[in-house]
């Protein structure tokens, strides 16, 4: 691991076990990964110091002070979509609090929120439905004190806290770089996995296209977490549990997911979208799973990590925290 | 048929989004304890800062008498320092005509020789003329004059003892004149001044 001096970004996935992941903002280059000793516990500050003297100790030969970005863990976040009349920023407030209140009794008191209108150049998500005259919202949204907890781990392990966000903005934006990365290698390239799938699959794609439907799968031993996505935009967090004892029957699981997903989804994206699935996590054999999945839903798939870029797939997330912003992709 | 790779953003079929910029550092909406916490914490900064403003205020008030005051101050000492002038002038003033006073007084105080010398003219019995007389500063006279016979002298020297005026005989003489008769000197104090008569 050389040493660099140039400005860089960490990303720290605060899902059991955290990781993170060090890239330097220049060229959206991996510098460094590590996976921490210590959990992220928010109501422990021993524990926190501890993670904290931890992340100081990864970044500190690399010099130079970098940015930070947090993803929280799955269990104190939310992301949804919602159709709402055009309202005024404090309607919108109190509408909001109601939403959340409905979805989580207690919510509204607790949870931070950042929502953001669906812009108009991208499809609907399905599950947002409602008439032509309201507008969609994502919303993402996440415990005061896990957000707070993240905002003082940064700050103690010396890093310049730029963001917290949920897992499912840094898993699609981390998938939508990796197909960019992917279409980038693939010029002028013709292989035996890109070859077009057979006709009756879900949906029809060609592989040099640039990927719509953006699905990131974060593998963990017990569970799946799988994330659909428009481009960069999410809209909709499915949780698969999985048998760790099994994993041809979770991959099983999966691909029928995948599938229901994409038909899902194929219902507000016109004919001829592209759809691309992203394997991240920790799982033994994301590989096998890829192939399966490839396999079975008849959807692009990749692994997150080589050739595109020098990481192995469990550090996905913490990766896609770290990368800049839809816009310096081609990077 | 493979679309060539490398498409940007420029040929995407939406146009190509930006990404959310979903922060909860900087969230939208806050929860409702987090927002009360947070306006109870405006609400504590505001009356801090109300009441530091009104602190200096009057501090800054408070200075600005001081300067005033110190401003004034050299305006106040001289008006101290003519009004002493004034006072030491004032009391020059006045002691000149308490001096022309005095002087006045120590005139009106003085002997009236006129009336006392008439009045010891008037004490020479028959046989006795006073002669050539002098008075001095302190109220001494010196009497000088001729008798006939030396009872008469004794009777001179009796009526002038007991004239009201007079303090005492210093000296007196008699001496047989040639002419015939005697001449005598007297010499004799008397009060100083005329508020003692």
């Amino acid at each position: 691991m050389g040493v660099s001096r140039e400005a860089s970004r960490i990303g720290i996935d605060l899902s059991g076990p955290v990781r993170a992941v060090l890239i330097s903002k220049a060229s959206a280059r991996v510098i460094a990964s590590m996976t921490a000793q210590t959990g992220f516990e928010p109501d422990s500050r021993e524990s926190l110091a501890a993670l904290a003297r931890e992340i100081r100790e990864f970044w500190r030969p690399f010099e130079v002070r970098p940015d930070g970005v947090a993803g929280l863990p799955v269990s104190s976040c939310l992301l949804f979509t919602v159709p709402m009349q055009p309202l005024s920023k404090k309607e919108l407030k109190q509408a909001m609090y109601l939403q959340v209140e409905r979805m989580l009794p207690g919510g509204s008191s607790t949870m931070r929120m950042a929502a953001k209108e669906w812009p108009a150049d991208l499809p609907v998500p399905p599950a947002s439905g409602g008439s032509q005259d309201n507008k969609t919202y994502v919303v993402v949204g996440a415990e005061s004190v896990v957000v707070l907890a993240a905002e003082n781990l940064m700050k103690m392990a010396g890093v310049r806290p730029v963001g917290v966000e949920v897992p499912a903005i840094a898993a699609c934006r981390g998938s939508r770089w990796m197909w960019a990365k992917r279409m980038d290698l693939e010029v002028g390239a013709t292989s035996e996995e890109d070859q077009p799938l057979e006709s009756g699959t879900v949906i029809d794609f060609d592989p040099g296209e640039e990927v719509r439907l953006n699905m990131a799968l974060v593998v963990n031993p017990s569970e799946a977490r799988l994330y659909l996505a428009f481009d960069s935009w999410p809209w909709l967090r499915r949780e698969i549990p999985l048998d760790p004892d099994n994993p041809f029957v979770n991959a099983q699981i999966i691909a029928g997911e995948i599938s229901r997903s994409a038909r899902f989804a194929a219902g507000s994206l016109p004919a001829g979208f592209a759809a691309g699935v992203t394997v991240m996590g920790a799982a033994e054999r994301t590989g096998f799973l890829a192939d399966y999945l490839k396999e079975q839903s008849g959807i692009r798939v990749q692994v997150w990590g080589a050739p595109a870029v020098n990481c192995s797939s469990e550090y996905g997330v913490a990766a896609g925290l770290a990368l800049p912003k839809e816009g310096a992709l081609t990077s | 048929m493979r679309t060539p790779a490398g498409a940007t953003q420029k040929n995407r079929p939406y146009g190509g989004s930006q990404e959310p910029d979903l922060n909860l550092l900087r969230p939208d909406i806050r929860g409702l304890l987090e927002e009360g916490e947070r306006r109870a914490s405006l609400i504590r900064t505001g009356f801090v800062c109300a009441a530091l403003g009104a602190w200096l205020l009057v501090g800054m008030r408070i200075w600005e008498i001081g300067i005033i005051v110190q401003e004034r101050r050299p305006d106040e000492l001289e008006i101290v320092r003519l009004s002493e002038e004034i006072d030491a002038v004032q009391l020059q003033l006045n002691q000149v005509p308490r001096a022309v006073r005095q002087a006045r007084e120590d005139i009106s105080a003085q002997v009236n020789w006129a009336d006392r010398m008439s009045e010891i003219r008037s004490l020479a019995p028959s046989g006795c003329v006073f002669g050539v007389y002098s008075v001095h500063k302190d109220a001494s006279v010196q009497l000088s004059g001729v008798v006939r016979d030396p009872s008469a002298y004794a009777q001179v020297l009796d009526s002038l003892s007991k004239t009201r005026f007079v303090t005492s005989i210093k000296s007196a003489s008699l001496v047989a004149s040639k002419l015939g008769g005697y001449e005598f000197r007297i010499s004799l104090t008397t009060l100083p001044a005329n508020s003692k008569d």
